[in-house]
Order: C-alpha cells, then sequence, then structure tokens
C-alpha cells in the first residue's frame, strides 16, 4: 500500500459573487504516491477552485481533515492555515508541490529555462540536477532550444503551457497539480503530454492531480476520476467533489 | 541560511529582470525622476554660486565693507582704540588730513622719466585692498593700485621714486619704494599707493611745511574703516551710531545683496516644491505602472515557494536600483550644466572682477540629494507594499 500524499475530509470552501452564494465542498478525498487522479465536471462548477485548495493557495473555511505528507509525517493543514503559518506552507509549496495552472505560474521576464532554474533553486535543488531535469523535460515535451530560451510571452499559448508543466515537475515534487494542463494543445500532442506527465511521475512515485474535459483520455492513461456534483437551488450552488465516487 | 541566500539572490534577479524586461518604460521612470533631480541640483549650484558666492563676492570687496564716518570734530586715540576693539571691525587706519594725501611717483623707462600722480593711502596689517598673501608695506616699501602700475609700467618687485615734498619734480628730495605687491583698487580708487603710514605722515608734514611729528598724533581728521563681513557692516554701524558716531554704509549694496538673496530663495524654493511634487508624481505613476505588471507574477513566485519577505523584497530592490540611476544620470546631467555655465554665463553678463562661479555644485549637497530621493522611492514602495503583499491573496496567481 504506497503511503497517502493527501488526505481531505469535508473541506468546505464557500465563495460569492453577490447575488449567489457558491459552496465547494471536498470528501473522503485521499491521494497516494505515485497515483493519478483526475477531476472532472462541466466548466464553471469549481475544479480549479479545488486544485487552488488542494495546492495550499487557498484556505478552507471549514473542515474536519486536510493533512498533506511532508515527507515524513502527515501534517495538520487546518491548523497550519489556522495559525498563518506561512513557513510550514511555504515549504510544502516549494518542496512538495508541483502547480501547472491554466495562465500564468511564470515570471514573464525571464525565459523558459530560466523560470525552470528558478524553481529548482526555490526547492532547494542542486543546479546540476535541476538542468539535467530541465533537458529531459524539455526534450519530453517537445519544447525547442528557441522555446526554452524565450521568454514566455512571446510563445504561442500551447508552448507557454508546456513550459509551465516543466517548471512544475522540474524539482520533482511529492504532488504534481495541474488546471487543465492539455487544454491548449492539439489532441495528439494533448495525449502526449499527459503521457510525459504521467510518466515521468511514475518515475519518481509522484502523485498527479489534474483537471481534464478529456474524461476518455484519462480513463486511458489510468486516472482515478473524481467528478463533481453540482446542486443548485435559488441564490445557491453547492458542488461536491467525493473521492469515493 | 543557504535557502535565504538563494531568496534574496532571486529577489535581485527578479527585480533587474522586471526593469530590463520593459527597458523602454524603466529608462523613462529613470529620465523622469533624473530630470526633475538635476534641476533641483542645478537650481542648489545657482543658488550657492550665485548668491553665496558670486554676490557676496561682489559685495564682500574692500569698499563693499567699508564704514564711512563723518566726523564734527578730531577723532581722538581713545575714539580710534574703540573702534579697533569693536568685534565687526577688521581694519581701522586713522588719517591727519581730511582729504587724502597725494605724491608723485616717477621711474625710469628706456632712458625717459614716467611720472605719475598718485593718491597715497596709509595702510597697515589688516587692510582689506592689499592683495591676499601680501603683507603690509615696510617704510621702504609701497603696494601699488593695478591703474596705477600699469601707468609706472611696474610690476612687483620693481622699484620707483617717491618725490617727497611739493617743490618740482627735478628739485625735489625722492624715496627709492620697493613695489611689495599690485591691489586690485582701480575699481574704487583712481591711481593709488598704499604706504607705511608713518611716510605717509612724513610726506603730509613736508606738504604743509611742518617739521616731522617725533610722537605719534592723538587725534586724526579721518578714519578709514572697514567691517569684517557684509553682516558684520550694518551691526558695526548700528553700534557706532549707538555710541554717536555719524557712520554711514554702502546700505545700497547691501540691501541689493538682501533683495537677491531673497529673490533666489523663493526662487528656489517655488522650483523645488514644484519639483517634489513632480518627482511625488514620476514615483506614484512609476509605482502603479509597476504593480500593475509585477504583482500577478510576484504572486505566482509564492505559489512556488518564495517566501513573502523575498517577494516584497523585489518592488524595493527596483526602486532602489531605478532611484540611484536616476541619481547618477541627474549628477552627471547637473555637472554638465554647471560646467556649461560657469564657462559662458561670466561671457554672456562681462563679468571680469568676480572670480566666483555662478553655479557651484556641492558633492555634500549631491549625495544629500541622492539619499532623499532614494529614501522617497523606498518610503514610497512602503506605502505601496499592500499592493505588492501577495500573500495575501495568492489565489489571484492563477485568475
Amino acid at each position: 500500500m504506497p503511503p497517502q500524499i493527501l488526505r481531505l475530509e469535508a473541506c468546505r470552501c464557500v465563495l460569492s459573487d453577490g447575488a449567489r452564494r457558491f459552496t465547494l465542498e471536498a470528501r473522503n478525498m485521499t491521494v497516494a504516491a505515485g497515483e493519478r487522479v483526475a477531476i472532472v465536471g462541466p466548466s464553471g462548477i469549481g475544479k480549479s477552485t479545488l486544485l487552488e485548495m488542494l495546492c495550499l493557495l487557498r484556505a478552507p473555511d471549514q473542515g474536519v481533515q486536510f493533512e498533506f505528507d511532508d515527507g515524513e509525517t502527515m501534517l495538520d493543514l487546518l491548523r497550519a492555515w489556522q495559525r498563518h503559518d506561512e513557513r510550514m506552507l511555504n515549504g510544502l509549496r516549494s518542496r512538495r508541490l508541483g502547480y501547472a495552472p491554466q495562465r500564468g505560474g511564470y515570471f514573464p521576464a525571464l525565459s523558459v529555462d530560466m523560470n525552470a532554474l528558478l524553481r529548482g533553486d526555490l526547492a532547494g535543488q542542486e543546479r546540476s540536477r535541476t538542468r539535467k531535469m530541465t533537458d529531459m523535460l524539455a526534450r519530453d515535451l517537445s519544447l525547442t532550444s528557441r522555446e526554452r530560451s524565450a521568454r514566455p510571452d512571446r510563445l504561442s499559448a500551447g508552448e507557454r503551457q508546456r513550459g509551465v508543466l516543466l517548471q512544475a515537475m522540474v524539482h520533482s515534487p511529492a504532488l504534481v497539480i495541474a488546471d487543465e494542463p492539455t487544454a491548449a494543445l492539439h489532441p495528439t500532442q494533448a495525449e502526449a503530454v499527459l503521457r510525459v506527465m504521467a510518466g515521468r511521475c511514475a518515475a519518481v512515485g509522484a502523485a498527479l492531480i489534474i483537471s481534464t474535459h478529456d474524461i476518455e483520455l484519462a480513463r486511458q492513461l489510468g486516472f482515478r476520476l473524481i467528478v463533481a456534483r453540482s446542486t443548485a437551488s435559488p441564490g445557491m450552488v453547492e458542488t461536491t467533489f467525493d473521492g469515493r465516487t | 541560511m543557504k535557502a535565504s541566500a538563494t531568496q534574496a539572490a532571486w529577489s535581485v534577479r527578479l527585480a533587474v529582470a522586471d526593469l530590463t524586461h520593459a527597458p523602454i518604460r524603466s529608462m523613462l521612470d529613470c529620465i523622469g525622476m533624473a530630470a526633475v533631480l538635476a534641476l533641483l541640483i542645478v537650481m542648489w549650484g545657482v543658488k550657492t554660486g550665485l548668491v553665496e558666492g558670486f554676490a557676496t563676492q561682489r559685495l564682500e570687496t574692500a569698499e563693499g565693507l567699508r564704514v564711512y564716518v563723518t566726523a564734527q570734530s578730531p577723532i581722538s586715540l581713545d575714539q580710534v582704540t574703540w573702534l579697533r576693539r569693536q568685534p565687526e571691525t577688521a581694519f581701522v587706519q586713522p588719517n591727519i588730513s581730511f582729504s587724502n594725501s597725494r605724491g608723485l611717483m616717477q621711474v625710469m623707462h628706456a632712458g625717459s622719466v614716467v611720472r605719475s600722480d598718485v593718491l597715497l593711502l596709509p595702510t597697515g596689517a589688516g587692510d582689506p585692498h592689499l592683495p591676499q598673501g601680501i603683507g603690509a608695506p615696510g617704510p621702504g616699501e609701497v603696494v601699488l593700485g593695478d591703474d596705477t602700475a600699469q601707468a609706472l609700467g611696474l610690476k612687483q618687485g620693481d622699484r620707483l621714486q617717491l618725490l617727497m615734498d611739493a617743490r618740482s619734480a627735478d628739485q625735489s628730495e625722492h624715496r627709492t619704494l620697493l613695489v611689495r605687491g599690485i591691489a586690485r583698487t582701480s575699481r574704487w580708487f583712481d591711481r593709488v599707493a598704499l604706504l607705511d603710514p608713518a611716510l605717509v605722515l612724513e610726506i603730509e608734514a613736508r606738504a604743509t611745511g611742518a617739521a616731522p611729528a617725533l610722537q605719534p598724533p592723538q587725534s586724526y581728521a579721518s578714519v578709514r574703516l572697514y567691517a569684517r563681513s557684509s553682516q558684520d557692516v550694518a551691526r558695526l554701524v548700528s553700534r557706532m551710531r549707538g555710541e554717536g558716531w555719524n557712520a554711514q554704509a554702502r546700505e545700497l549694496l547691501i540691501n541689493e545683496r538682501k533683495a537677491i538673496e531673497a529673490l533666489v530663495a523663493s526662487i528656489f524654493w517655488t522650483i523645488f516644491l514644484l519639483a517634489a511634487a513632480a518627482l511625488s508624481v514620476i514615483i506614484g505613476l512609476g509605482l502603479v505602472s509597476r504593480a500593475q505588471s509585477l504583482v500577478k507574477p510576484l504572486m505566482a513566485m509564492r505559489v512556488n515557494g518564495m517566501t513573502r519577505l523575498a517577494v516584497m523584497a523585489v518592488p524595493f530592490v527596483q526602486a532602489g536600483l531605478q532611484s540611484t540611476l536616476a541619481w547618477l544620470i541627474a549628477v552627471s546631467v547637473s555637472y554638465g550644466v554647471a560646467t556649461a555655465l560657469n564657462t559662458l554665463l561670466p561671457v554672456w553678463l562681462d563679468i571680469i572682477d568676480v572670480t566666483s562661479q555662478p553655479c557651484i555644485i556641492d558633492p555634500g549637497v549631491v549625495l544629500i540629494i541622492g539619499a532623499g530621493l532614494l529614501a522617497t522611492t523606498l518610503a514610497a514602495t512602503a506605502a505601496a507594499a499592500p499592493f505588492f503583499d501577495s500573500s495575501r491573496d495568492l489565489k489571484g496567481a492563477v485568475g
């Protein structure tokens, strides 16, 4: 039985746009080392918000359990959020997590390679290893030397997306989270990129969580699906992500 | 420790990368600040040079410092002593005659005699008319006014003859004197010679047919009195008037100086306030522009594990770099403008008797202005810190 990386129980986020109140709840969610999980559901249902909570960008408003493996023990993140323990949260973000958002996630004044170097440095990884990993991932993700030396704002959406994925994996984190990583890619390229991600995570025993609309591809690559379920009532939308579904 | 050093190094690197990422915007920010700073430095230089140097030098000449004393009765030796003891007094020279004595000086040039009728002024140590570094002339010496020296074709170290009485030049007894120095007196006197007081007394005695006095006189007809500075002139005149003296100074000159000082000070402070306002606007616009472009990437860095401190250091490092660069540009421009002003202004204004430069840039002031700019930009960045503080809303990094 591989060790668990992430454990959430009844963690809720409450959002409001003034007219409506959105409630998002993650139930029975456990992710083990090496596991592949795909969050699926229609657009606007809250997949990105869930991923933001999972990669420690958004504190849950309520929760029963939110634990994260730091390599030795499972840390109580509900307590860390309550105590504003930035040191603990920052340590996990820099070393244990790799996050590829749909947009942004890089420093626009630095090239793809420099962004990767920065990511490796922040994780405390030796530069020689970062360079080696960058070369390997760039080759697997089909990033040319021109694309690697260009600043992200000079690249196409697909090239930029692959650059951000490289950056999310360059420091071999225990958990890689990617928000619709193949959305900007051609279908054939999307499959190749997803295979690279899955293969890379498997090689280092990392868990991989993605949000996607391509359920078939996710199934084909062995992802466990967590499907969003939503109920709406006047002035309120409630979404549940249940890990046992 | 290593992690902190790494984060600090990346703060600097990100700050520089962001500046060079948009070089035109960064340079415009710097040039805007530098233009205002250069204006301030040059203004300060002109204030220092034109008012405190140039105007002072024009006014603090020997005659600008002179206090004119009109006495209804002879001035006693005690009164001269009282004048000499006043803290504002630089030099007092009593004279036994109301009007200054005149004498004839001659010199041989290529077999022919050149003569000049000159004003004989008794002098002594501290006389502001004596050139700097040249002491008072002894019994066998003379300091010539520049126009006298020119008329006689003499320079320092030459010798001349002074005719000692009123008889015709050929019959008069004469005394040979060494030219100890040349004084720039032509602005105030027409052909003057500064001499040892005993020699002037002897000439005056001969002129009146009296026997030379064996003792110094106990009373005098007039005094030549000078204050230490232009500020001291007004104080000395006031003090003397309080003691019943009829004393006057070139108040017009003093008032002129005060008026110039007040005018330049008001112009300077007006421009200073306008420049400070312009600088605030430039710094504010720069910060807004930077916040708009930098906040999201900085949030992304927080998501990637950069500490809040390291992220917040980025705008501060940028503020420091930009203000330092702006200051260097401003200093270069200021020294260039100062050099041009110092070269061209005296020519344009046809100034030949003032050696002070119209624009004097004090390195201390330049450093203070640079430090002021640095402090202002850092303080403004600190005030704008909440806009850069990405730890408050990390989820915005992915929006």
